[in-house]
């Protein structure tokens, strides 16, 4: 079990990108963006902080091209949280097209049905899954991923995350959980 | 009714005379072992066999005791449940014996949403029931989909019917116990040929009602 500090110290040692947020706004205290490849790298840091994990998902926005790399448009998100203090974060990892990301049940052995809705729901393989079948769907609909968009409803990432301030909370003003 | 036919088979004609029956016998026999029947069962019971009143009283006693499969799926079970409590009570029309297995049972009340991963364990229950049995779709979503039945929903049955035949239609969202129970007299109703003869709940006092169409 390290500190709070050192699970940041850590997961930026992994290339994560580790950003603080206001839980009373967000939900969460830590915001962390993973790439394909930190992904069981992070979720092992997380397991060993003692972070148990709540929810693995995903969505899907309209696909970026950044400096001719090229995102599906699927992001799988995360979220962990401890049971003796008040701690979530929410990992993000931005899909690449192949739709491959790894499979963290071997470490978090929960995320073994979360990630087979995903893939259920978005087509996002998790390598190494021991029983990528569909869970939630019957067979016949395998290959068939029904909470992708289409195009024409697609949006962007911006478009669809938090803006830097909730309207609503700007006026509000609340102390930071101090014991975080 | 008349002339009903037991094995499906040719109907007789009623102005024939009476057939030598020896000779009838063994010339289906005769037919059946040579083949020839054409693998259909010629046989006739009509002539030899007066089943109406038989007939009747065997479908009164399936009518008055339906054997419903334990099989609530959604919302529309609860009332199914409250149906077969004390205040609705629906052994009052003889269809308590709610079984646990689909071999026991002649009713199926599809009370919920059917999804397409439910479907082939519905009709693998529906053919495990033995014959005869009857199917009743409760509420909004066995008939139709219900408020599930919408362009984004990927998932749905839009009625049982499409999977099983239905006999009794028991709309409501979910329908209020009343509306089981008029849907189980009703498919006593269709079972019979008649009305529920005798409201259970009647003071023996009370002067008899007479039901037409009931004649044993």
């Amino acid at each position: 079990m390290g500190t709070y500090e050192n699970f940041k110290t850590n997961v930026r040692n992994l290339g994560g990108d580790v950003t603080e947020t206001d839980f009373y706004q967000r939900g969460y205290h830590l915001d962390v963006v993973l790439t394909v490849n930190t992904v069981r790298e992070f979720a092992q840091t997380a397991y060993d902080q003692g972070f148990y994990l709540v929810f693995v998902t995903g969505f899907h926005v309209l696909p970026e091209n950044n400096a001719g790399i090229k995102t599906s448009g699927l992001e799988v998100v995360y979220q962990f949280a401890m049971f003796d203090r008040l701690c979530r974060v929410k990992a993000r990892v931005s899909v690449p097209e192949d739709l491959t990301v790894p499979s963290i049940c071997h470490i978090y052995q929960g995320a073994n049905w979360h990630e087979r809705e995903t893939r259920d729901f978005y087509g996002i393989r998790f390598s190494d899954h021991p029983n990528l079948e569909p869970l939630l769907l019957c067979e016949e609909d395998k290959d068939y991923h029904p909470l992708l968009k289409e195009e024409k409803k697609l949006k962007s990432f911006e478009e669809v995350s938090w803006p830097a301030q909730h309207p609503d909370m700007a006026d509000i003003q609340i102390e930071p959980s101090s014991d975080v | 009714m008349g002339q009903r036919s037991l094995y499906m088979g040719e109907k007789t004609n009623p102005s024939v005379s009476k057939p030598d029956l020896e000779s009838y016998t063994q010339r289906i026999k005769a037919e059946c072992y040579a083949g020839l029947s054409h693998g259909r069962m010629n046989l006739d019971a009509g002539p030899l066999l007066r089943m109406d009143l038989i007939d009747k009283l065997l479908k009164l006693c399936q009518a008055n005791s339906l054997w419903p499969m334990t099989f609530g799926i959604a919302c529309c079970a609860i009332e199914m449940m409250g149906t077969g409590m004390a205040r609705f009570d629906i052994s009052r029309y003889g269809a308590e014996v709610f079984r646990p297995s689909p071999r026991q049972s002649d009713l199926m009340i599809v009370a919920g949403t059917v999804n397409r991963k439910l479907a082939p364990v519905l009709l693998t229950l529906y053919e495990q029931m033995p014959s005869p049995k009857w199917v009743i779709a409760m509420g909004n979503c066995a008939i139709s989909g219900g408020p599930f039945n919408v362009k984004e929903n990927y998932n749905i049955i839009e009625g049982v019917d499409k999977l099983i035949p239905v006999d009794v239609y028991v709309p409501g969202c979910p329908p209020r116990p009343e509306g089981l129970l008029e849907g189980i007299l009703k498919l006593q109703e269709k079972i019979t040929g008649v009305r529920h003869p005798m409201p259970q709940n009647r003071h023996p006092d009370s002067p008899q009602r007479k039901v037409k169409g009931l004649e044993l």
